[in-house]
């Protein structure tokens, strides 16, 4: 049976205020979850989107399919824009069955950054296939939304198993967009 | 058990090599009940597939899994990199190698599950949070059924093990199953089918 005390168990999961990313970033945006806090968390993704445009960020979607309808977005500021990705997710993870890790290799990404979604469902699916994939993953801990708290807590376990620099704070996602360069500096 | 129409059994990374020694990840009665469960798919004339972790001494395909928790494993030419002494996959069988977690990553194991056209998967080895989570995942997105034996998975930690059972009940109603169940399943008790 498994050790009771194990090298491998994760003990600490408590997010990190520094995103310490590698290489070009993407962000992927699942659908809020549902929670209790919804309608703020929809806020929150919303103001992540808007700070990642801002500074020059990929923002990619990936929409949830119900039989042929895709789901709608939650807010205005998380509607695509014509330039924007949206991709569309028929199973656990973004990746599966869609274009989404195409995309992240076309705007020559090394990590992909996760929010929106559920803790451990589309978020941990995703993030293991994007860890299959070979990106380094980075998951906005304080932004998804897990079925319950002890299977939430289980998914960021899980998360930080794969790589231990996966979980982050949304704070640590703006501290590094403050210090990036706006898009007009990066070609100056 | 979880299953509908034909059914496989797929052994993950029931690997270590020589078991009896105390480091390894899976107990003694765990090995003989995967012994158990393969006799009984052969004698019931189920399509037996072998999954085996294994990566080169150069790194070349470790891609990132050395990221996190775990250190170099199942390198090529290791001792306990081989699939468990006393499961001997027979040279009909399929024995997949692969280089990542889930089991359909970058292998033939949809293509040979395919060919023996089987709907249900029942799954044992390990780890139970890594390679039978996320090929059970995986089997899900592809819409198999799947029943994973929890008595013959071992995790990379007992809380580990325990959070990936909560997930993988999670995936599919009924996608906990027992060694019992199986064996039962397989050889149903004589007058049990006649009844």
């Amino acid at each position: 049976m498994p050790q009771e005390f194990s090298p491998l168990q994760v003990l600490d999961w408590t997010p990190s205020a520094d995103l310490t990313p590698v290489g070009e970033v993407v962000l992927v945006v699942l659908d809020v979850a549902p929670g209790p806090d919804h309608d703020a968390q929809v806020a929150r993704v919303e103001a992540l989107v808007a700070g990642c445009r801002d500074a020059g960020v990929p923002v990619v979607f990936a929409r949830t399919m119900t039989g042929p309808a895709a789901s709608v977005p939650a807010a205005p500021g998380l509607a695509d824009r014509p330039e924007e990705y949206v991709v569309r997710r028929h199973r656990h993870s973004a990746f599966y069955g869609t274009e989404l890790d195409l995309v992240v290799h076309g705007y020559g990404a090394q990590t992909v950054l996760l929010a929106g979604g559920t803790t451990d469902v589309s978020v941990h699916y995703s993030l293991v296939d994007a860890h299959q994939l070979d990106h380094h993953i980075r998951c906005v801990a304080d932004l998804v939304t897990g079925t319950n708290p002890e299977l939430h807590e289980a998914a960021l376990r899980a998360i930080k198993y794969l790589q231990r620099d996966a979980l982050v704070t949304t704070a640590a996602v703006e501290t590094w967009l403050a210090g990036r360069r706006t898009p007009e500096e990066q070609t100056a | 058990m979880n299953t509908q129409g034909r059914t496989a059994l797929v052994v993950v990374d029931f690997q270590g090599g020589d078991l009896s020694s105390s480091t390894s990840a899976y107990a003694t009665d765990q090995l003989e009940k995967a012994k158990a469960i393969v006799a009984g798919c052969r004698a019931a004339d189920l399509p037996v597939v072998w999954i085996q972790e294994v990566h080169k001494p150069h790194l070349t395909d470790m891609g990132r899994e050395l990221d996190g928790s775990e250190g170099q494993h199942c390198i090529e030419g290791w001792a306990d990199t081989e699939i468990a002494h006393g499961l001997d996959p027979l040279p009909t069988e399929h024995h997949v190698r692969k280089r990542r977690y889930s089991s359909f990553f970058a292998t033939e194991l949809d293509i040979v599950l395919k060919q023996y056209a089987v709907d249900s998967l029942v799954l044992i080895g390990g780890f139970t949070d890594i390679c039978i989570l996320y090929t059970a995942m995986d089997a899900d997105q592809r819409d198999f059924r799947i029943s994973v034996v929890s008595d013959v998975v071992s995790g990379s930690s007992r809380q580990a093990h325990d959070d990936a059972l909560l997930m993988i009940a999670q995936l599919q109603d009924g996608a906990l199953v027992t060694s019992e169940e199986v064996l039962a399943w397989l050889a149903p008790a004589e007058g049990a089918v006649s009844a």
